[in-house]
């Protein structure tokens, strides 16, 4: 024997708490990156239309009463504009770009500003980093004064909030998202561990179930409706193994009861003899009978033998065409003279051809045939009838005779059951003959059907399929 | 004639031995598969009983060790009557798989064919015993100069107690050869055949021919 390979056994509730979390990690991380970017994207075009109404104020200012030569003099109207924002910053620039400022207003001094900004085709708006590392949003534009000169604007926006904000979302996200995480893989694990609860019923009436007490089973109420689908095949398994295992049960009761009967009798009858000294006719006497006694339970080993080989699935039987009214006819007429001895009369009509075993088929017919003989009064008729129907080819054997009342037709075909047990196990029957009749059909595929009315006839048929196609190779 | 038995039942092993020997065999026995095979090799049997459930090697290893150097007819005896292991049983090379629980005389009877397979018998020579006489060929009987009257199958079972005459036939062999049924059916058929059969024979002659062995069979033969 070969270890099979170890396979480390997972919990399907941990499996199932794992994948969720997994799953529901990458949807959060999405959510978050999603967030992060519009967030972003919204406080970026936030910072571009507050520099633009700026700047559309400082235009104004510039442009309605200001000359060049009152820039540098930081007139009061360009220094409220400006001044009340602590993140903004104004220069404003002569008509010679490479020369100082004419204005620089904010807390801080940038320069120098990126040359960008200063040349005369410079971009609306400009993302960049000071020296310091800090981000800044700039706008630059040239203004026309009252008196036709042209200056330069930049005005610079701080972005250190915008940062401090879009960090601190960053932040607050990565420490709540672990936490996320878990309470998700908790709460999946939590739903499939209530989900496979009912689970634990199956397990606690398969720990019940043995083969003494098989009548355990499962209550599908309230389970959800795929379990409960389980739920009843295995109720369904459960009761076709209870049918089973008692039937086996009541089989070996009844052989171990058949058995003993013989046996004591030759236990008895030898140990009597033996008691004392007998002259030898007598020895001889109880050796015949005994012999007698042994063969009737060699034929009972023999049917078991027979039935188990019958009745196991695997059992290979090379089938062949056979013909139903030709075997009757060789059965019929080894019965002839059992037949002439009760004044009975043999009828045997129809033909049909079958597929199957012919020993076996012999062997039902006999056994039917031996039946009706023995059930039949003295000086009747028995009749064996072959047809052919539409789908099945029935050989049934009909006697006339007491009849077999309606309670025992259910039980005919188990074996050792007897509708009269004290007269047909004195006639030498082995109780298994109609045993051994049905685990024939039903190797052959077919039935058996048996109908009576008491006091008058009896009828035993065996149904077979019909012989459509050639035998398979 | 020498028979090695190998079985290692010791009640089976008895009787097999005396109901041989009684019928005139030399037996040996073998309990094991090795002594078995142990003895196959020293000395020349016509045939080999062999049990398929042996200890130390069992009957199948025996048959398939013997048989790469002899040929001795070997019948296998068996509790295991499923037809795959007859199949196996004739496969490795045995001439007869009997299937227990069998009956003596069908064993014997066995026996006999197998030792016996080269001489046969033509099957339409005319038997005689004592005075009573059997035609094959014309489909007639006489027992001294009285014809009598048989029917198709109370010839055939005749002829059968005839050919094998002194040989106790059962009540299975005789239904397989006259009925040609070969399973163990339930009818009284061979009783009625042969009181019949003893009532044209036997009952107008003082000589009595047809015996019954009760809790055995039949036999045809002269007794003193």
């Amino acid at each position: 024997m070969k270890a099979s390979p170890q396979r480390t056994a997972s919990s399907l509730s941990m499996r199932l708490g794992l994948t969720v979390s997994l799953m529901g990690a990458g949807l959060v991380l999405l959510l978050a990156t999603l967030a992060y970017l519009a967030l972003s994207h919204e406080l970026g075009s936030l910072a571009r239309e507050s520099l633009d109404s700026k700047l559309e104020q400082i235009r104004h200012t510039l442009t309605s009463d200001l000359k060049t030569g009152d820039i540098a003099a930081r007139p009061h109207s360009l220094l409220d504009l400006v001044m009340g924002h602590d993140n903004l910053h104004l220069s404003i620039f002569g008509a010679d770009p490479q020369a100082e400022a004419l204005l620089n207003i904010g807390n801080r001094n940038l320069e120098p500003l990126p040359v960008a900004l200063t040349q005369p085709e410079s971009p609306a708006f400009l993302d960049w980093l000071d020296s310091a590392g800090n981000r800044l949003l700039s706008a630059s534009s040239l203004i026309s004064l009252r008196n036709g000169e042209q200056v330069r604007v930049v005005l610079s926006l701080d972005r250190a909030n915008d940062q401090a904000l879009l960090s601190a979302y960053l932040r607050s996200t990565v420490i709540a998202l672990p936490l996320l995480l878990m309470l998700i893989g908790i709460g999946a694990w939590w739903v499939v561990q209530r989900g496979l609860a009912p689970l634990q019923q199956f397990s606690r009436v398969a720990a019940k179930v043995t083969t003494q007490d098989l009548t355990h089973r499962l209550s599908p109420d309230n389970l959800p409706r795929e379990l409960a689908e389980l739920a009843h095949s295995i109720n369904f398994m459960l009761h076709r193994l209870d049918g089973g295992v008692q039937q086996l049960s009541q089989f070996s009761d009844d052989l171990a009861h058949e058995l003993r009967s013989p046996i004591t009798n030759l236990m008895g009858k030898a140990q009597v003899t033996l008691s004392r000294e007998r002259p030898p006719h007598e020895y001889k006497a109880v050796l015949e009978s005994s012999t007698e006694e042994l063969e009737r339970l060699t034929r009972i080993v023999s049917d078991m033998l027979f039935l188990a080989q019958v009745s196991h699935p695997a059992s290979q039987v090379a089938f062949e065409e056979v013909s139903l009214g030709e075997e009757a006819r060789r059965v019929t007429e080894l019965f002839a003279l059992s037949a002439e001895e009760k004044h009975l009369g043999i009828s045997l009509s129809g033909d049909g051809r079958v597929y199957g075993d012919r020993l076996m088929i012999q062997r039902a017919i006999s056994n039917l045939l031996s039946n009706a003989i023995r059930h039949s009064p003295r000086a009747s008729s028995i009749s064996i009838l072959v047809e052919e129907h539409d789908s099945s080819v029935s050989l049934s054997v009909g006697n006339p005779g007491a009849g077999i009342p309606e309670q025992h037709l259910a039980h005919l075909f188990e074996r050792f059951y007897r509708v009269d047990s004290s007269r047909s196990r004195a006639e030498g029957g082995t109780g298994l003959g109609l045993a051994i009749v049905r685990s024939i059909m039903n190797l052959h595929q077919g039935r058996t059907e048996v109908s009576s009315v008491p006091g008058s006839f009896t009828l035993f048929r065996l149904v077979f399929a019909r012989l459509n196609h050639p035998p398979r190779a | 004639m020498r028979i090695l038995v190998v079985e290692d039942e010791r009640k089976t092993a008895d009787y097999l031995h005396q109901g041989l020997t009684e019928s005139g065999y030399v037996v040996d026995r073998a309990a094991t598969g090795v002594d078995g095979l142990y003895l196959i090799e020293q000395q020349n049997y016509e045939l080999v009983i062999l049990d398929v459930n042996l200890p130390e090697k069992d009957g199948w290893q025996v048959l398939e060790d013997m048989r790469k150097d002899s040929s001795t007819r070997v019948m296998m005896l068996s509790a295991r009557g499923r037809l795959a292991d007859k199949v196996k049983g004739l496969d490795l090379g045995a001439d007869d798989y009997l299937v227990k629980p069998f009956e003596f005389p069908e064993l014997l009877a066995r026996v006999r064919t197998l030792l016996r397979r080269s001489e046969n018998l033509p099957a339409t020579e005319t038997l005689r015993v004592a005075d009573l006489e059997l035609d094959p060929r014309r489909h007639r009987a006489y027992r001294g100069s009285r014809r009598i009257d048989l029917t198709t199958k109370e010839f055939t079972l005749l002829q059968v107690l005839m050919r094998q005459s002194g040989e106790v036939l059962t009540r299975t062999q005789i239904i397989s050869l006259v009925w040609d049924m070969n399973f163990d059916c339930d009818t009284n058929v061979v009783e009625v055949s042969i009181s019949r059969l003893r009532a044209k024979i036997d009952d107008a002659s003082d000589i009595k021919l047809i015996h019954t062995i009760r809790g055995v069979g039949y036999v045809l033969e002269v007794r003193q």
